[in-house]
């Protein structure tokens, strides 16, 4: 479509991002900057602000303040360029029960502005490595929670994004289907597709991402690589998850009384 | 039953917390709303004030007359409402008996299966009653108030409206339980659908065929009991509806025996068929609820698919194809929901009854069938607007909870919604041109009534649409299921009121040109034809104005839209 890509090769750039609803803050003063090619962990507890910076860079909200730049295309400037390049992976996915599978795919294939001659073997591709193809032709509406998921990463990937953005894509699979989604995951990386996804689930992010970021009540609390995050830790031998639990202790804590002894700056 | 009560207690504290944590927004749409409705049902009630007040008051009407008629008047209220009853029973039973989402969780806490069947039957059967209530009350109260009935009327009309409204919600419950126990849930849910608009459908038309305005009309050299042999219910002695009309008559003149043996009749009826419905219940329920489960889940298979796809894409050929795959998902999508297009009867209804009631008005001369025509011009524009209320105005809101994928993905709200224009404007067009240019044959009006009113509809009919699917994107609704209710809520209301304002505005402007076309009829040599340029000039401007402006407004909406 369009050559995006700034010139650092940052893909994502998110500067001082908030976002507030009536008197909660959901997301705080968010800055981030992630390259092309990267794999990149949003982890935080339940009602942290996963899901509303994820909606944000998807164009679904829109910031209180700040800034937020997808492969160089201003999200709130320029959202239809930002949309093309960004593959979507909502939490819970609602389609049109009315649809089959396959004519869900065409559907969003021709929406992203393909033609059928690169649509159809991408489908048909797609259907067969999600196992889908038995269901293809099946109404929506009769598929299973685990299979609305399986079609709604298919119809991220159709349009060969750039981006992808997703949230707490595990929850619903099988673990045949997590398998699937981590390989293709971590192929779509090594491909240049540069990844953010969000996870509550700490061996996840440990596994695949190149960078976590560690965000709690809105606000990023630490960000680095597995072995950044643990060297900056008290306790060296650490897994992350007691990292993960003493940043977010912390935080509850430091209502009160100013935290300190972790020595993670949250200025990466 | 101590579980019971928590159940109904648990409905009390929801029901509590819609009301006392509404946003302000919705309490001020809340508080319109009540006020129209309240205002509707005084107005309603002050109608047939009027109309028993008429009737008592003619002095050449004998008693026996006067009495015969309200006897058939309301004896006709209680069968229409009888009627309703037991179709709405039918057909929301069904869905709270086994398809409404709480149930998962009722049947696997340690309740009587009993009890949650009772629960949801009593509150489908509020669901079901209340219109019919808010419709039928204010007559009967208008009708104790003429022929000034004393407090002992309006307690025993409580009862028997009580009374009356249990029989049929047991018979809809136990129709729904044997239907269930053979069908699966899905399918059956739109054959009633398509049933229940077809029954409806009759019911109109049969009501229609009655033509209830001879009651106005009677020849004055007739003799009045003919007249009232002419007017006869079609009325069983068995039926709860006749009654409930002989109690109601009976507890007005006091003639407390006669009462009773009604009052009797009706509850042994209900007692009768809720003990049918509790015993049926007990045996089948439960298992019609969990096959219902699995056909809900049961894989349907479309061979229809291509041969669909193939003959949409055919004749979209020459559009974009972006917006070409937006009008084959909004058509597949509308087919495939019975809900959705068996309400194409209801307008087929609808044009049938217009027609009919064209064909039937007395008019002796060309002046007057000219002056018809235009009147039914207004007509056309408000029949129009109610179509685009329910059809055009919900097309942004049927995206529904699937909104999010237009949302993120790389869509032109200006290309999406002038879609959706296109996608109703030309079925809108043909039923108004086809229901305008038929009325107007059968008025048989001259060449320049016909070309006026089928440009004027024209005209209506894409400032309607226009204005329909840019309001219905400045006010979207994604988290209603029923669509039916979109054009119900407040946004549909205000879409209405705008719409009558515009239809009226167009006729005003035509009254000019129009008396001065039938001046011409009568005297040959007035002119006047440049006068008429500006007013004709005026629909055209104010129409592309009713177009376009929404449609703006609503592109720009939906490019501010937050989906959270
Ligand atoms: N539409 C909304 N209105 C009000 N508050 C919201 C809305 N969406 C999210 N929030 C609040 O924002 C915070 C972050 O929510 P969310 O982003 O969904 O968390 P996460 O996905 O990390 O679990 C929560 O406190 C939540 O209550
Ligand atoms: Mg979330």
């Amino acid at each position: 479509m369009s050559s995006p890509i700034s010139c650092e090769g940052e893909m994502i750039e998110l500067s001082r991002l908030k976002k507030r609803f009536g008197g909660v803050v959901a997301v705080d003063e968010l800055t981030l900057n992630i390259r092309r090619g990267e794999f990149f962990g949003f982890l935080g507890p339940n009602g942290a602000g996963k899901t509303t910076t994820i909606k944000l860079m998807a164009g679904l909200l829109k910031p209180t303040a700040g800034r937020m730049r997808i492969g160089g295309f201003d999200v709130v400037e320029q959202p239809l360029r930002a949309k093309s390049i960004i593959g979507f992976i909502p939490d819970r996915s609602f389609l049109y029960e009315k649809l089959t599978g396959r004519e869900f795919l065409v559907f969003i294939a021709e929406v992203y502005g393909l033609e059928p001659k690169s649509y159809k073997p991408m489908i048909a591709s797609l259907l067969k490595e999600f196992e889908l193809t038995p269901w293809g032709d099946e109404l929506i509406e009769s598929y299973s929670h685990g299979m609305r998921q399986r079609l709604v990463i298919c119809s991220a990937l159709i349009h060969h994004p750039q981006v992808i953005l997703v949230d707490e894509p595990m929850v619903a699979l099988d673990p045949k289907g997590v398998k699937l989604v981590k390989e293709l995951f971590t192929r779509l990386c090594q491909q240049g597709v540069t990844i953010f996804m969000s996870t509550h689930t700490l061996s996840l992010a440990e596994e695949l991402c190149h960078r976590i970021a560690i965000i709690h009540r809105g606000r990023l609390v630490a960000v680095g690589t597995r072995e950044e995050l643990r060297k900056r830790a008290s306790i060296p031998q650490t897994g992350l998850e007691d990292i993960f639990l003493e940043l977010t202790r912390e935080e509850d804590e430091s209502v009160n009384s100013a935290g300190k002894d972790t020595g993670v700056n949250p200025q990466a | 039953m101590n579980r019971l009560i928590l159940l109904v207690k648990t409905q009390g504290l929801i029901l509590k917390h819609r009301v006392f944590r509404l946003r302000k927004g919705v309490l001020f749409k809340g508080s319109l709303l009540g006020t129209l409705a309240l205002l509707f049902i005084a107005g309603y009630y002050l109608f047939f004030h009027r109309i028993f007040s008429y009737l008592d008051s003619i002095e050449e009407f004998p008693l026996f007359f006067v009495l015969g008629l309200t006897e058939r008047l309301l004896g006709m209220v209680f069968l229409a409402s009888f009627s309703m009853l037991l179709f709405s029973n039918l057909l929301t039973s069904i869905p709270t008996l086994y398809l409404s989402r709480d149930l998962d969780l009722l049947m696997s806490c340690p309740l009587k299966r009993g009890n949650v069947f009772f629960f949801k039957w009593s509150g489908s059967m509020l669901n079901s009653s209340y219109m019919v209530l808010i419709f039928s009350l204010p007559i009967f109260a208008a009708y104790g108030r003429v022929f000034e009935a004393g407090v002992f009327y309006y307690l025993m009309l409580g009862g028997i409206m009580l009374l009356f409204i249990l029989t049929p919600a047991a018979i809809g419950g136990v129709v729904s339980l044997s239907l269930m126990r053979f069908l699966p849930a899905k399918r059956i849910h739109q054959l009633l659908t398509s049933l229940g608009v077809i029954c409806l459908v009759i019911i109109v038309v049969l009501i229609r065929l009655l033509r209830p305005e001879q009651l106005w009309n009677p020849g004055s050299a007739e003799n009045f009991t003919n007249m009232l042999n002419r007017l006869t219910v079609p009325s069983s002695p068995y039926l709860p509806s006749f009654w409930a009309t002989k109690a109601l008559l009976f507890a007005r003149s006091g003639d407390y025996v006669s009462l009773s043996r009604y009052l009797c009749f009706m509850l042994a009826a209900a007692v009768g068929t809720i003990g049918l419905l509790l015993i049926i219940a007990r045996k089948i329920y439960y298992e019609g609820w969990a096959s219902a489960q699995e056909s809900k889940k049961k894989p349907h298979r479309l061979r229809e698919g291509t041969i669909l796809d193939r003959s949409i894409r055919g004749v979209l050929k020459r559009v974009n194809p972006i917006y070409r795959a937006l009008l084959i998902k909004d058509i597949k999508v509308f087919l495939r929901d019975a809900t959705q297009w068996s309400q194409l009867f209801l307008l087929g209804a609808l044009i049938f009854i217009y027609l009919f009631n064209i064909k039937n008005i007395p008019l002796p001369t060309p002046f007057f069938r000219n002056i018809v025509s235009f009147g039914n011009l207004g007509l056309g524009g408000f029949v129009l607007a109610a179509v685009a209320a329910r059809f055009a105005f919900p097309a942004t809101s049927v995206e529904g909870k699937s909104f999010w994928i237009i949302h993120s993905s790389p869509i032109n709200y200006r290309g999406f919604l002038w879609s959706k224009f296109f996608l109703f404007v030309i079925p809108l067009l043909l039923l108004a041109e086809v229901l305008v240019y038929s009325s107007n044959l059968l008025l048989k009006v001259d060449r320049y009534f016909m070309t006026m009113s089928l440009g004027t509809i024209f005209l209506m009919c894409v400032a309607l649409t226009g204005l329909g699917v840019g309001m219905g994107a400045l006010f979207p609704r994604f988290e209603v299921e029923n669509y039916a209710k979109i054009a119900v809520g407040t946004g549909g209301l205000f879409y209405m009121i705008v719409s009558l304002v515009y239809i009226a505005i167009i006729v005003g402007l035509e009254v000019n040109p129009v008396y001065l076309h039938l001046s011409r009829q009568l005297d040959p040599h007035f002119g006047g034809w440049a006068y008429s340029i500006p007013f004709y000039g005026g629909v055209v401007l104010i129409s592309a104005l009713v177009t376009w402006l929404p449609m703006r407004m609503g592109v720009k909406a939906l490019r501010r839209y937050q989906l959270s």
